[in-house]
């Protein structure tokens, strides 16, 4: 009689709808899903110059810093300059939608940020921003 | 009678082992979603196959970041970079054509020049960033 009734509370339990359950972790795993963007940093973090005018950047997808020894970082490896635009492109084939930012030390040297610039722009990015702290 | 028994069978399956699948990656997502957040100024570069054809180019005001962290205004005066506002501003308001030129040094400070930058959108305004061109000084 005891087993019985045990039996009859288990197929209750069993009978739990799971259905919203699942309608609602379905619902979360598309928005990670689709919000996920696997962004690769460049491995350092360089003091970003104080500026009021600043503006967020959206959807970014390529990150390139600049240290105060004017070395080039992107995902994680120091490249040359030459070699900027060529990283750029295939980190952008990864992600064809996304913007690029400039991470550049305020210690390094204006010619090599504009160059760098210029080099991500070449790369067919025209939405580049240099990363700046607020004042 | 019997559709009914049909449709109770079709709500039997299990879904245990996709509920499982959808978590683990459910917790995957999650704990790799990184939000990136960035801020910056966009600077404007010069174009090369600009129509130079015009009759005439616009009035410029050429603002030069030196080597050693002033501003050199249209090579006459030298400014410090936190006080390039007034200048641009009045530049804005003499000129409302007219389009100013950050040129910088090469051994200049990128700092200097975001400072600088900073200053000269803070005196023109959102609908005049495209006015602001940044360069690099040309070779003497």
């Amino acid at each position: 009689m005891a087993r019985r009734s045990l039996q009859a509370v288990q197929a209750e339990e069993e009978d739990v709808n799971v259905t919203p359950l699942l309608d609602i972790v379905f619902i979360m795993l598309i928005f990670f899903i689709v919000t996920s963007t696997f962004i690769k940093e460049p491995g350092i973090d360089p003091t970003r110059p104080e500026a009021q005018t600043q503006s967020p950047q959206k959807l970014i997808a390529v990150l390139v810093a600049i240290s105060d020894e004017n070395e080039i970082w992107i995902d994680g490896e120091q490249v040359e300059l030459s070699e900027v635009r060529f990283v750029v492109e295939e980190l952008r084939r990864e992600s064809p939608k996304g913007n690029a930012v400039l991470q550049a030390d305020e210690g390094a040297r204006s010619e090599l940020t504009l160059d760098v610039l210029q080099q991500i722009k070449d790369a067919g990015i025209t939405d580049v921003v240099v990363s700046t702290t607020e004042g | 009678m019997r559709r009914r028994t049909r449709g109770e069978d079709a709500a039997d399956v299990n879904v245990t082992p996709l509920l499982d699948i959808v978590f683990i990656m459910l917790i995957f997502f999650i704990v790799t979603a990184t939000f990136v957040t960035e801020e910056g100024l966009s600077p404007n570069l010069p174009t090369p196959n600009e129509d130079e054809n015009d009759d005439r180019p616009p009035p410029s005001l050429l603002l030069t970041v030196q080597t050693d962290g002033f501003v050199l205004v249209d090579d006459v005066r030298i400014i410090d970079p936190a006080s390039t506002e007034p200048v641009v501003e009045e530049f804005m308001a003499k000129e409302p054509k007219g389009v100013v030129i950050i040129s910088a040094a090469p051994d200049s400070e990128t700092g200097v020049l975001v400072t600088t930058l900073d200053e000269a959108r803070q005196a023109a305004g959102p609908d005049r960033y495209a006015r602001i061109i940044v360069s690099k000084q040309a070779a003497q």
